[in-house]
């Protein structure tokens, strides 16, 4: 199943078909057929992985003419070579010697600019599933299509890769604040919910507990830019050299965050608190990255795998393109961010706010029983299934 | 078909957060007007990732409301039939794939790298990072530790970048270019060895290089880089010590954004081959628009242009035209970077409401989550428009670095600016932003309001039809909202400024006293003409004239009304604002009541947002909303 953002596709949903498509990076071995079972950190495919060549200055480093440097090679272009080797002897009397650093082979494809390549072995590599499903279809050689009815729940930012884990409700209310009393040695290696806002000292506790995962309705600014160790406003550039929110966070991090709601103090929305934890000691797949924009557009998201689901008990996927009435849905305004409610009325004509603004509007009731106008934009939907196990 | 047989135009504005499409045509007397217009969410991210099915979506909304069939089976119908169904032609502007980021890779940090700077933000490049000799001599690829500590060494963004490019600068022609030498080679050791059999499968292609240094270096960076990247020489972006020449850096770095952008926007091929003429990037549109406005009015113009993503601004004063396009950098998907270049104290010294920098910041990292959303609150809409005004601050102060001066005739272009739910918010942004000091013959200058987003399609339809494009530029496109006075000099705050009168048609007068450090709307609506007199106070000076000296319109000459009116703006040039939270906090309320931006009513209802309230269990029996 794709995610994708901004459409009326539920984001949070009880019951759904979920797809992932795993990909090997280059052509190698799948291992698994249509039909088999995949469990979570299971290796399903694997290939070998060219490494990067590294460049070394040869030359420069023994004080060598570029053009000489040919001349003094004492190894053939492609031969594999150890670290430690001699692979360059300069002078007679008083040699100098070049040692390979690493082990792989050689390249003398640069040797005329003064460098010497070296390519480390290809590495092993292994692909692995993080959800428990099945094999839907194989592309031979190359990637595979797993599907799991699932329970779906998207976040509007993260950071971390794929993690799997049992869940854990740390708290009992979607608007309290995961303190570091409320984390202990059974936190580790689990997925944990919390529900309002965290601080530096809880996120640094679940980092020394091992937490696999943490979703969480909100996160503070200044929580968040000490945890990522931000200087100031310049680090918030998103959209200078990519759409990575936060930025620069493409390394690794001890621990996979996600956010339900947004920056600030927000307790977790409703139906994703609610669906989250009551699936309190189940297993889950968490995925932190977060693109804004562009072909490589993604938000967070948790899956919870329902295995004993019958498919046939899925409902349609509801049209994401537009919403209709009766249709569930969260509000993502700055002023009602969370709240939920229905769609009771999608007036033709635009309506003007309080504000003074004029859109294209929805009539939401929400859960008090307040009807108000919200533009379609400030939308997101929220899934129609029953719950399933 | 001739483009004089073009009868009815079909125009899409494809932007990064929406879509319009325009249905211009022939009315009477043979004059081009607008006669339709509808808009719909942009669709080239997933799933949909096809930006044409936008355009059929609006022009869907066209045929309901025209009663035109304007589409077949998904497809345009054309040409025009005998009936009026279907158009003559198509064209488009598009934006829709966001920027290039660029890196910069300079001598110095000065001169050349400015120069270079320019260059890129005259188009929709985004000059990510600046580069120097210093930092990569003191970081250079071979040897450095994989983590410098810090921030990320540069040449670890060159492994990242794409797409992307790199811009390589530095000398004036005929200067040393041994630092040429050492900056090509560092950026060759930088760039990935050259792939290995294996490798080749995952290899991407190569990185652009545009060369646009001292020309007597160009052999040896052609030697460095030719066989490792994408290279690309043009004429040096700064040939003499005080003589720029950004033009060749621009077009190259255009052609690279259509090639690594503007052509992988999902269906952009087919959008290309549906529009009769080479679809054009919008600020072009911006660009033509005010040429031909200070050559029409013979006046010097000021072109500015707000979007989601984007900010650009053009001068316009004969042949001189400079520009500038700050990719990114806007009020919706751009709202980050906002942040990011202004800082936060910049964007809060203009809200009229206490707020602390952290709730500043959430708000507009909120946003840049989910660019979509709209304003709903005057609170937004405040925060909103703070950040209008940096954006559009940010594009101003780069013009002025290539020279533009005074102008008499300002257009305001762009979401972030015309879809603001008062005119007058708009007028707010654009006097703090822009700060216009009158300082022309004229002493007057005019606010225009581009109300239907025409503007950047002007450059589309005149590639077709420039009568079409001029006719739609001056009947439709621009909504004057007012002129504007700026009386400047130092007064004491409440003394009197300026007297003005105004001499109607009809012989009714209007006289009305300004004083000083206020704003004043004299109400004066579109339609109106009148006769103008001002008389400045001592110590008070207008236009070009001297303190105290007479401004008035010469016989026979009229100034018109406007849909906010006549703006009187004696708040002093430049613009100060109270160092004291409080007294700011009073002194912007003032001014926005003073403006007609926001009532006091308004002002003094802006509340933090509450936190929503715990959900009540449904009652047995009761629907639940949130499990229908």
């Amino acid at each position: 199943m794709t995610v994708y953002y901004p459409t009326f596709e539920p984001v949070v949903n009880p019951l759904t078909m979920v797809t992932q498509v795993r990909a090997l990076p280059m052509a190698g071995e799948v291992l698994k057929r249509v039909g088999n079972r995949v469990e979570p950190d299971e290796v399903v495919a694997r290939t070998l992985v060219p490494a990067r060549g590294q460049r070394f200055a040869v030359a420069r480093q023994l004080a060598l003419a570029e053009k000489d440097l040919a001349a003094a090679v004492l190894v053939e272009d492609g031969a594999d070579v150890e670290a430690g080797d001699v692979l360059v002897r300069v002078g007679r009397l008083r040699q100098r010697i070049w040692r390979a650093p690493i082990a792989g082979t050689l390249s003398r494809a640069e040797e005329q600019q003064g460098y010497l390549v070296i390519v480390p072995d290809s590495q092993n590599y292994e692909l692995r599933v993080h959800i428990k499903g099945f094999v839907a279809a194989v592309e031979p050689y190359r990637s595979l299509t797993i599907q799991t009815p699932a329970a779906l729940i998207q976040g509007a930012f993260g950071f971390g890769g794929e993690q799997h884990g049992v869940l854990r409700a740390a708290v009992t209310d979607p608007g309290d604040e995961l303190l570091p009393e409320m984390l202990d040695e059974r936190s580790a290696l689990s997925i944990l919910i919390g529900g309002g806002p965290i601080g530096v000292a809880a996120l640094a506790r679940a980092v020394e507990l091992r937490v696999r995962g943490l979703i969480l309705g909100s996160i503070t600014e200044e929580a968040l830019r000490s945890f990522l160790g931000y200087h100031g406003d310049a680090d918030w550039d998103v959209g200078g050299s990519g759409w990575l929110f936060p930025p620069a966070t493409a390394r690794d991090f001890p621990l996979t965050l996600m956010v339900t709601e947004g920056l600030g103090r927000r307790p977790m929305n409703g139906p994703a608190f609610e669906l989250l934890t009551s699936y309190d000691g189940s297993e889950a797949a968490l995925d932190g990255q977060t693109w804004l924009h562009g072909r490589e557009q993604r938000r967070p998201q948790v899956i919870i795998p329902l295995t004993r689901a019958d498919p046939a008990g899925i409902p349609p996927e509801p049209d994401a393109e537009q919403l209709g009435i009766g249709v569930a849905v969260r509000i993502v305004s700055d002023d009602l961010l969370g709240q939920v409610g229905l769609i009771v009325g999608l007036p033709r004509r635009m309506q003007a706010l309080g504000c003074g603004a004029r859109y294209t509007v929805a009539e939401v009731r929400l859960t008090d029983g307040q009807t108000v106008p919200v533009p379609l934009g400030n939308l997101e939907a929220l899934g129609a299934g029953g719950k399933g196990r | 078909m001739a483009s004089n047989d073009y009868r009815a135009i079909l125009v899409a504005d494809c932007g990064v957060d929406s879509t319009r499409v325009t249905l211009v045509d022939v009315v009477e007397q043979n004059e081009y007007r607008l006669v339709a217009q509808s808009e719909a969410a942009t669709t080239v991210e997933p799933p949909v990732s096809n930006v044409t099915i936008a355009i059929q979506k609006a022009v869907g909304e066209l045929e309901r409301s025209t009663g035109r069939h304007l589409q077949e089976e998904g497809r345009l119908r054309i040409p025009q039939d005998r009936d009026g169904q279907g158009v003559d032609a198509f064209v488009a502007t598009c934006s829709a794939g966001g920027a290039l980021p660029i890196l910069v890779l300079a001598v110095t940090a000065d001169i050349t790298a400015v120069s270079a700077r320019r260059a890129a933000e005259g188009t929709y490049a985004v000059p990510f990072r600046i580069v120097t000799m210093e930092e990569v001599l003191k970081n250079p690829p071979l040897g450095a530790p994989a983590d410098a500590g810090g921030a990320a060494p540069w040449w670890r963004a060159v492994e990242t970048l794409y797409p992307g490019g790199v811009l390589l600068v530095g000398g004036v022609d005929g200067s040393n270019v041994a630092p040429l030498r050492t900056l090509a080679r560092a950026l060759a050791e930088a760039l990935p060895p050259q792939a290995a059999r294996l490798e080749q499968e995952v290899a991407r292609p190569a990185l652009p290089v545009i060369y646009a240094g001292n020309h007597e270096a160009q052999e040896i960076v052609r030697e460095e880089l030719a066989e490792r990247a994408d290279l690309r020489l043009v004429d040096n972006v700064r040939p003499a010590m005080h003589e720029e020449a950004l033009l060749p850096a621009r077009q190259e770095l255009t052609r690279l954004y259509e090639d690594l952008i503007q052509h992988n926007v999902p269906g952009y091929e087919e959008l290309s081959t549906l529009a009769h003429s080479p679809v054009q990037l919008p600020y072009m549109g911006l660009q033509l628009a005010a040429r031909f406005l200070a050559a029409h009015d013979q006046r010097e113009v000021l072109a500015v242009d707000l979007g989601s993503g984007a900010t650009a601004a053009v001068w316009a004063r004969g042949e001189m035209c400079p520009r500038v396009v700050l990719g990114h950098l806007g009020v919706g998907y751009g709202v980050a970077r906002v942040l990011a270049q202004r800082g936060v104290e910049r964007i809060r010294r203009w809200l009229p409401f206490p707020a602390a920098e952290a709730e500043v910041r959430e708000w507009m990292l909120n946003r840049a989550l989910r660019p979509r959303t709209v304003s709903t609150t005057v609170r937004d809409f405040l925060l909103q428009q703070a950040v209008a005004r940096e954006a559009l601050c940010a594009a101003v102060e780069k013009l002025q670095e290539q020279g533009s001066a005074g102008y008499e005739l300002v257009v305001a272009a762009g979401g972030g600016l015309v879809r603001a739910p008062r005119p007058a918010q708009a007028v707010m942004m654009l006097l703090d932003a822009l700060q216009p000091t009158g300082e022309t013959a004229a002493g007057i200058v005019e606010l225009y309001e581009d109300r239907y987003g025409l503007v950047p399609s002007v450059g589309a339809l005149a590639t077709l039809n420039p009568d079409a494009a001029a006719c739609v530029l001056l009947q439709d496109a621009l909504s004057l909202v007012g002129p504007c006075l700026i009386p400047r000099g130092r007064v004491r705050p409440g003394a009197l400024a300026v007297k003005i009168e105004l001499q109607f048609p009809n012989q009714l007068r209007q006289e009305i006293e300004v004083p000083w450090g206020q704003l004043v709307i004299v109400p004066f609506q579109w339609g109106n003409e009148a006769h103008l007199v001002v008389r400045p106070a001592r110590g008070v000076r207008l236009g070009l004239g001297r303190a105290g000296e007479l401004l008035s319109t010469t016989a026979g000459e009229m100034i018109r009304g406007g849909r906010v009116g006549l703006i009187v703006d004696a708040r002093g040039r430049p613009l100060e604002l109270p160092a004291d939270d409080g007294a700011r906090v009073a002194l912007l309320q003032a001014w926005l009541e003073q403006g007609g931006a926001y009532t006091e009513t308004e002002l003094a209802g802006v509340q933090p947002p509450p936190p929503p309230p715990a959900e009540a269990p449904a009652e047995p029996g009761e629907p639940d909303p949130a499990h229908p």
